[in-house]
C-alpha cells in the first residue's frame, strides 16, 4: 500500500477507515491508544521474562492492530519482531521498547 | 448502506481495536455483532448464538482460529456457516492453512468496507445454494425412505420367518433395489426369491411392487416355479421401461428336502454348501436372461434340479456382495467369498460372510446394495409353524394325497376387515372349472366360515337370534365384537384331487372358539330350532359329508362335483 514515511499514520488509509466506520471512528481512537500502551507493556514484560512464545503474540497483536488504523511504521517494526520471534531470535536490548512507546506516541499525536 | 438485518455476525479477535473496527463496518452492513476473544470463546458463542457468518481471527490464545473453526465446522454440519478468517497481508503462506481449516475466505487487514460487503454478497450467495442442495437433498433423502418403506412394509413384510433361513439386504448409501421374496406353496414348498432391479432408489422400489404381488399371489395359489418365473416376467415386460430389468435366483425346497429346484437369470452363481464340510458341492451359474427384457422366457429351461442333503447350505446372494469394494478399491470377489465359506466354523457360514466381508470392507461406503441369504435344508426350514397355525400344538391337517393344496391363515385381528371367503372362491375358480356348482360351494363355504367367527372366534350363542330383539340385536351384539377383535384366528385348508369321473374338494375350517358337543349332535330336519343358529342342515344338503373334530372347533367337509 502507497504511503508517505514522513508520517507515523498512513492517511489514505486512515482517511479510509473513518470514512467506513463513521461516528465509531471517535470512539477507536483512546481504545486504540489504551489497548497499545497494554501490549507494550505486556511486549516489555515477555522480553524481561524470556518468553518468546509471548513475546511473538503480542508482537503480532501490535502489527495487526495499528496496521488496521495505518500505523504503517509501528506495524512494520512489529512485524519485523514477530518475524525474528519467529525465527528464535529476541531484540538484544531493549531499546525497541523505547521506539516502539515513540512511535506510539507520534502516532497519538497525529491523531488528535 | 443496509437496513436488512442480516442476523448475527460473530467476531473472534483477541485485539480490541480489530474488533472495534470489525464491528463498527459489519453494524453498517447489516449484522448483529457478538464478540469472542479466543477460540474457546468462539466455540461456545457459535453453539449459544447461532451466529450466520463468522469472523476469525488466525492466531490468539487458548484455542486459535485454525482449531476453533475446524471445531464449528465439524458441529454445524450440513448446515452453511461462513468462516472468514481475518489476516494481515504479510501472512501469505497462512491463507492455505485457512482454508484447510474450513475457512470459506479471508480478509486481509486493513479491513476495508467495500471489500468487505462484496465478500458478504459471495457468502450469501454460496448459503443460498447451500440451502437449496440441502432442501433437494432432503426430497431425495425422503424419496430413498419412502422407497425403503414399501419395501419393508409392503414388499417384504410377508416374508417367512424361520430360524432356518438367515438372511439380510444391506442397503447402500442409496437405496440399490435388491429384494427378497418368501413364501410356502400349499403343499409347503418353500419358496424364495432374491432379485435385483437395475436403477435406483424410488424406481428400483416401484418395480418390486408388481413382483411380490406377483410372486405372493401365485405361490400361494400352488403355481410352479417356472409358471412364476414367467408371470413376473410378463408383469414386468409390460411395466418396465427399456433399460430397467430384474435379475433373479428363485429357490423351491421341496418338503421332502430331496432337492431344491433353482433357477437362475442373470445374477451371480448361486452356491450349494455341503453341511458337513463347508465345500461348495454344487454352483448354479446364470443360464437366463433377466426378467423384463423379453415377452416371452422359457423359465422351465433354465430350471435346474439340485439333490440337496440335510444341513446343506443354499446360498443366494446379489452382484453387491462380491463386487463390495476396500479403500484400495479392490473387489471383496469370488474367491474371497469362497474363501470365508471354506473357513467358516461349523453352522457358521452366513456369520462368517459377513464378518469377513466387513473386515474387508472397513469404513468404505457401498454404493451397491449387499443380499445374501442362506437356507439351511433341515426338516423345520418347510415344516413351519407359521404355515400350520400359530400357538396351539399341530392339528391334524389334511392329508397330503391330491392334486393341489390351499391353506390360508387369517388372526381374528384381519378378520375384522377381512371377508376370507371371496379371496378362496376366486383361488377355486381360477383352478378349477366349475360353474353349476359354484353357488353351492360358496354356500358352503360362507355358512361353515360364518359359523366359525360367529359361534368360534366371537363366541355369540344362538340363542340371542331367539331373544325378544332377535337378529338385529344378533347382529348388532356380532358387529361390536368382531369391531374389537384383537385375538383368535380362522385357518382354511382346502385340498382338490379326482374322484373316478368326479372332483373333489376337501375342506377344513379350524377356529379358535371353544367348539360345541358335536357328539350329541343329531342331524334332524325338525331340529331347526336347535341348528339354525349353526347353519349345519344346509351345509349337509350340500355337501357329500360333514364332520366336526376336535372340541368341535374343526370342521371338515367334502364338496364333490362332476367336471
Amino acid at each position: 500500500m502507497p504511503h508517505n514515511d514522513t508520517t507515523a499514520i498512513d492517511h489514505a488509509t486512515f482517511n479510509q477507515l473513518r470514512e467506513d466506520m463513521g461516528d465509531d471512528i471517535e470512539e477507536l481512537i483512546p481504545i486504540f491508544i489504551e489497548s497499545t500502551q497494554e501490549i507494550l507493556a505486556a511486549l516489555e514484560q515477555a522480553f524481561s521474562d524470556s518468553d518468546i512464545e509471548a513475546f511473538t503474540r503480542h508482537a503480532h497483536s501490535l502489527k495487526s492492530s495499528s496496521a488496521n488504523l495505518g500505523g504503517h511504521r509501528l506495524s512494520t517494526q512489529a512485524a519485523s519482531l514477530e518475524a525474528q520471534a519467529n525465527a528464535g531470535k529476541m531484540p538484544a536490548s531493549s531499546n525497541f521498547i523505547q521506539q516502539l512507546k515513540s512511535e506510539l506516541e507520534q502516532i497519538e499525536a497525529e491523531l488528535i | 448502506m443496509n437496513n436488512i438485518n442480516l442476523g448475527k455476525a460473530l467476531i473472534v479477535d483477541d485485539e480490541k481495536t480489530n474488533r472495534l473496527i470489525l464491528k463498527s463496518l459489519l453494524k453498517k452492513q447489516g449484522y448483529d455483532c457478538i464478540e469472542a476473544v479466543n477460540g474457546r470463546e468462539a466455540v461456545e458463542l457459535f453453539h449459544e448464538q447461532t451466529p450466520s457468518i463468522i469472523f476469525m481471527d488466525v492466531m490468539m490464545p487458548e484455542v486459535d482460529g485454525y482449531e476453533a473453526a475446524r471445531q464449528i465446522k465439524a458441529a454445524s454440519g450440513e448446515h452453511f456457516v461462513p468462516i472468514i478468517f481475518l489476516t494481515a497481508m504479510t501472512d501469505e503462506e497462512a491463507l492455505g492453512r485457512c482454508i484447510d481449516a474450513g475457512g470459506d475466505d479471508v480478509l486481509v487487514k486493513p479491513y476495508d468496507s467495500f471489500i468487505l460487503s462484496t465478500k458478504i454478497r459471495a457468502m450469501q450467495r454460496i448459503s443460498m445454494l447451500n440451502r437449496e442442495v440441502q432442501s433437494m437433498y432432503r426430497m431425495i433423502h425422503r424419496e430413498q425412505e419412502i422407497a425403503e418403506s414399501v419395501f419393508i412394509n409392503a414388499v417384504q413384510g410377508h416374508n417367512i420367518s424361520n430360524p432356518h433361513i438367515k438372511s439380510k439386504i444391506r442397503p447402500a448409501s442409496t437405496f440399490s433395489g435388491d429384494m427378497m421374496l418368501s413364501a410356502y406353496s400349499p403343499s409347503l414348498d418353500l419358496f424364495f426369491l432374491i432379485g435385483d432391479f437395475t436403477g435406483h432408489g424410488l424406481s428400483a422400489a416401484l418395480g418390486a411392487m408388481p413382483v411380490s404381488e406377483v410372486f405372493h399371489a401365485m405361490v400361494s395359489k400352488g403355481f410352479r416355479a417356472e409358471d412364476i418365473l414367467n408371470g413376473i416376467n410378463k408383469k414386468l415386460k409390460s411395466l418396465l421401461p427399456v433399460g430397467m430389468f430384474f435379475g433373479v435366483q428363485l429357490v423351491v425346497v421341496d418338503k421332502q428336502l430331496e432337492y431344491a429346484t433353482v433357477f437362475n437369470a442373470g445374477m451371480p452363481d448361486l452356491l450349494v454348501v455341503d453341511g458337513a464340510t463347508n465345500e461348495v458341492s454344487h454352483r448354479i451359474i446364470s443360464s437366463g436372461l433377466p426378467l423384463g427384457i423379453v415377452a416371452d422366457i422359457n423359465a422351465r429351461e433354465i430350471c435346474e434340479f439340485v439333490p440337496i442333503k440335510p444341513n446343506d447350505k443354499i446360498l443366494m446372494y446379489s452382484d453387491g456382495l462380491i463386487e463390495a469394494r476396500n479403500s484400495e478399491d479392490e473387489e471383496f470377489c469370488e474367491s474371497r467369498l469362497i474363501n470365508a465359506i471354506n473357513q467358516a466354523p461349523s453352522n457358521k457360514v452366513y456369520d462368517h460372510i459377513f464378518q469377513r466381508l466387513d473386515l474387508f470392507c472397513g469404513d468404505i461406503a457401498q454404493v451397491d446394495d449387499v443380499t445374501l441369504v442362506e437356507l439351511t435344508c433341515l426338516k423345520e426350514l418347510v415344516l413351519n409353524e407359521e404355515v400350520i397355525g400359530p400357538q396351539h400344538p399341530a392339528p391334524k391337517t389334511l392329508s397330503n394325497h391330491g392334486e393341489w393344496k390351499l391353506a390360508l391363515n387369517f388372526s381374528g385381528k384381519r378378520l375384522r376387515e377381512t371377508n376370507p371367503v371371496p379371496i378362496i372362491v376366486n383361488h377355486i375358480l381360477e383352478m378349477e372349472n366349475f360353474a353349476e356348482e359354484r353357488q353351492s360351494f360358496f354356500t358352503v363355504i360362507t355358512e361353515l366360515y360364518k359359523n366359525a367367527l360367529d359361534h368360534g372366534v366371537l363366541g355369540l350363542e344362538s340363542s340371542l337370534k331367539s331373544d325378544h330383539s332377535g337378529f338385529s340385536g344378533y347382529h348388532k351384539e356380532r358387529k361390536a365384537r368382531l369391531s374389537a377383535l384383537e385375538t383368535g384366528y380362522v385357518n382354511f385348508e382346502l385340498a382338490v384331487e379326482q374322484l373316478g369321473d368326479r372332483r373333489s374338494i376337501h375342506l377344513r375350517i379350524e377356529d379358535s372358539g371353544e367348539g360345541f358337543d358335536y357328539q350329541n349332535y343329531q342331524p334332524e330336519e325338525e331340529d331347526t330350532a336347535t341348528l339354525s343358529g349353526r347353519g349345519l342342515i344346509l351345509v349337509e344338503n350340500l355337501c357329500d359329508s360333514l364332520s366336526f373334530e376336535g372340541k368341535g372347533n374343526i370342521a371338515i367337509a367334502s364338496f364333490i362335483w362332476v367336471s
